[in-house]
C-alpha cells in the first residue's frame, strides 16, 4: 500500500475542519482526526493494512461530517 | 540472574495483561462495560455539547478493540483506559441534567422564567411583570401609569390614551390632524382647510399665486399700476388730445421742435398703458394751396407720426394713418389763427 491513502484522507480531514469550522460537526470531525492519528501511528508500526482501514474510516468520517454541516447550512437558510 | 528473574515476571504477567488487570476485570468485561457506557450517553451527549468528548471515547474503545483482536493488549489497555476517562468526563457533565435525556419527560419551565419568556398573569410568577400590571391584559388599560408609557395601547390616537399627537402616525387621517386645525397648525394652503387662512392668500410665501384684485398683490410684478404724469395729452372717450401741436417743417412731413417729440412720447405711454388700444392718426391741412397736395401732405405727415410711433415700440398693427387735407378744419380758414388750427394732427381710439 503506498501512502496516497493516507494522503487523501488528510486532505479529507483538513476540508471537513475548514468546513465545519469551530462549533459545526464537533463529533464526525474528532473521529475523522482520531482515525486519521491512529491511521498515521499504524503506519509508523508498518502496519499497514491496519492504516489503511483506519485511513478509510478518517475519510468516512470526513464525508459525514461535511454532509451534517451541509444539512445545518439548509436549516438555517430554510428558516431565515 | 536477574534478567532471568524479570523474564519469568513477564511471563507470568502476560496472561494477567489478556485476561484482567483493569480494576480486577478481564479486558474482554471492561470492553463490554465501556462499550454499554459510551453508548449510554452518546445522546445525551451530542444534545449538550459534549460531542468532543463522546467522539474520543467512542474512537479508543474501537482502536482498543482492534487491538486486542490483533493481541496487542498494551496498547488495547491503554486505549481503554483513555475511554474511561472520558467516559467519566461525560458521566460528570451529563448526569443530572435531565434536558440532555430526551426519555426522561421534563416538566415545562414555568411562565416569566428565564427559560421560558412567555408571559401569564395567571401565574404567581407573572405577578410582577410588566405587562401583568396596570397595562395588563385586561381591557382597561391605565394609559397615566409609568409602567404604561410604552404601551401600543396608550399610543396617541388609541381608544385608551385619548391623547392626539398629530406628528404620530396612527393619528394620520384624523380630522383634528388636518392642515389648519388647532392641534395640526401646518400650513397646507392645498387643503381647503386653508382656504381662510392669511397665509395662504395670494402673493404670499406659501401661495404665491397672483391675484391683482387682492391687495398682497398691489407691488406684484404684473399688478403694478403705473401713473404716469403726462403733460400734453388727455385720454377721453374718443380720442388722445393734444394740448400742444405736433409741428412740420414747412411743406414737409419732417417733425421739428422738442415739444412735438415731447407729446408724441405722451402718445406712446397711453398707448403703453393700454395694450388693446388702437389708434387712427389724423393729419388736417388749412385751406391754402391745391387740394390735392394738401391732401398728400396731410397723408405724408400722418403716416410720418405713425412711423415715430412704430419706432418708439407700439405695434404698427395698433396704428392707422391718414390724411383727411383741409376738408375737416375745426377753425376759420380765414384768419390766421383759424389757419393755424387747422393745421393739425390728431389720435382718434378706434377701440380700447
Amino acid at each position: 500500500m503506498s501512502s496516497q491513502e493516507l494522503s487523501r484522507a488528510a486532505v479529507d480531514v483538513q476540508v471537513a475542519t475548514r468546513a465545519a469550522g469551530e462549533s459545526g460537526a464537533v463529533y464526525e470531525v474528532t473521529l475523522a482526526r482520531l482515525y486519521l492519528d491512529k491511521a498515521r501511528e499504524e503506519w509508523g508500526y508498518n502496519r499497514y493494512r491496519t492504516s489503511l482501514a483506519y485511513a478509510r474510516s478518517a475519510r468516512q468520517h470526513a464525508r459525514e461530517a461535511e454532509e451534517r454541516v451541509r444539512q445545518a447550512d439548509g436549516r438555517r437558510r430554510g428558516g431565515r | 540472574m536477574k534478567a532471568r528473574r524479570l523474564s519469568s515476571l513477564s511471563l507470568l504477567l502476560l496472561p494477567c495483561l489478556a485476561w484482567s488487570c483493569v480494576g480486577g476485570m478481564t479486558l474482554g468485561e471492561h470492553r463490554r462495560e465501556l462499550s454499554q457506557q459510551v453508548n449510554h450517553y452518546f445522546e445525551a451527549a451530542m444534545r449538550c455539547d459534549m460531542e468532543y468528548e463522546q467522539a474520543s471515547a467512542e474512537a479508543n474503545l474501537v482502536f482498543a478493540s482492534n487491538d486486542m483482536e490483533r493481541g496487542r493488549y498494551l496498547a488495547a489497555r491503554e486505549h481503554m483506559l483513555i475511554t474511561r476517562r472520558y467516559v467519566d468526563l461525560l458521566r460528570a457533565s451529563l448526569d443530572g441534567r435531565d434536558e440532555c435525556f430526551s426519555d426522561r419527560v421534563m416538566p415545562p419551565p414555568p411562565p416569566c422564567s428565564p427559560e421560558n419568556l412567555e408571559v401569564d398573569c395567571d401565574h404567581p410568577n407573572c405577578r410582577n411583570h410588566p405587562s401583568c400590571g396596570p397595562c395588563g391584559t385586561s381591557d382597561t388599560v391605565d394609559c397615566a401609569h409609568p409602567l404604561c408609557f410604552d404601551d401600543p395601547r396608550c399610543a396617541p390616537c388609541t381608544a385608551y390614551s385619548g391623547v392626539i399627537d398629530c406628528a404620530h402616525p396612527n393619528c394620520r387621517g384624523r380630522e383634528e390632524c388636518q392642515p389648519c386645525t388647532v392641534d395640526n397648525p401646518t400650513i397646507d394652503c392645498a387643503h381647503p382647510n386653508c382656504a381662510a387662512n392669511p397665509a395662504c392668500a395670494p402673493c404670499t410665501e406659501l401661495n404665491p399665486t397672483v391675484d391683482c384684485t387682492h391687495p398682497n398683490c398691489a407691488a406684484a410684478p404684473g399688478c403694478v399700476r403705473v401713473t404716469v404724469e403726462r403733460r400734453y395729452v388727455v385720454v377721453t372717450e374718443t380720442q388722445i388730445e393734444i394740448n400742444q401741436q405736433i409741428n412740420f417743417a414747412t411743406g414737409s412731413d419732417r417733425i421739428v421742435g422738442r415739444e412735438s417729440f415731447a407729446v408724441l412720447d405722451d402718445v406712446v405711454s397711453v398707448l403703453t398703458q393700454f395694450p388693446t388700444m388702437t389708434l387712427e392718426v389724423q393729419g388736417h391741412t388749412d385751406n391754402v394751396g391745391r387740394q390735392a397736395f394738401n391732401m398728400q401732405l396731410s397723408q405724408r405727415r400722418a403716416d410720418s407720426v405713425r412711423r415715430y410711433l412704430i419706432e418708439a415700440g407700439i405695434d404698427a398693427s395698433r396704428l392707422r394713418a391718414r390724411g383727411y387735407g383741409p376738408d375737416s378744419p375745426i377753425e376759420d380758414n380765414r384768419t390766421e389763427e383759424g389757419r393755424a388750427a387747422n393745421r393739425r394732427v390728431e389720435f382718434h381710439i378706434l377701440s380700447r
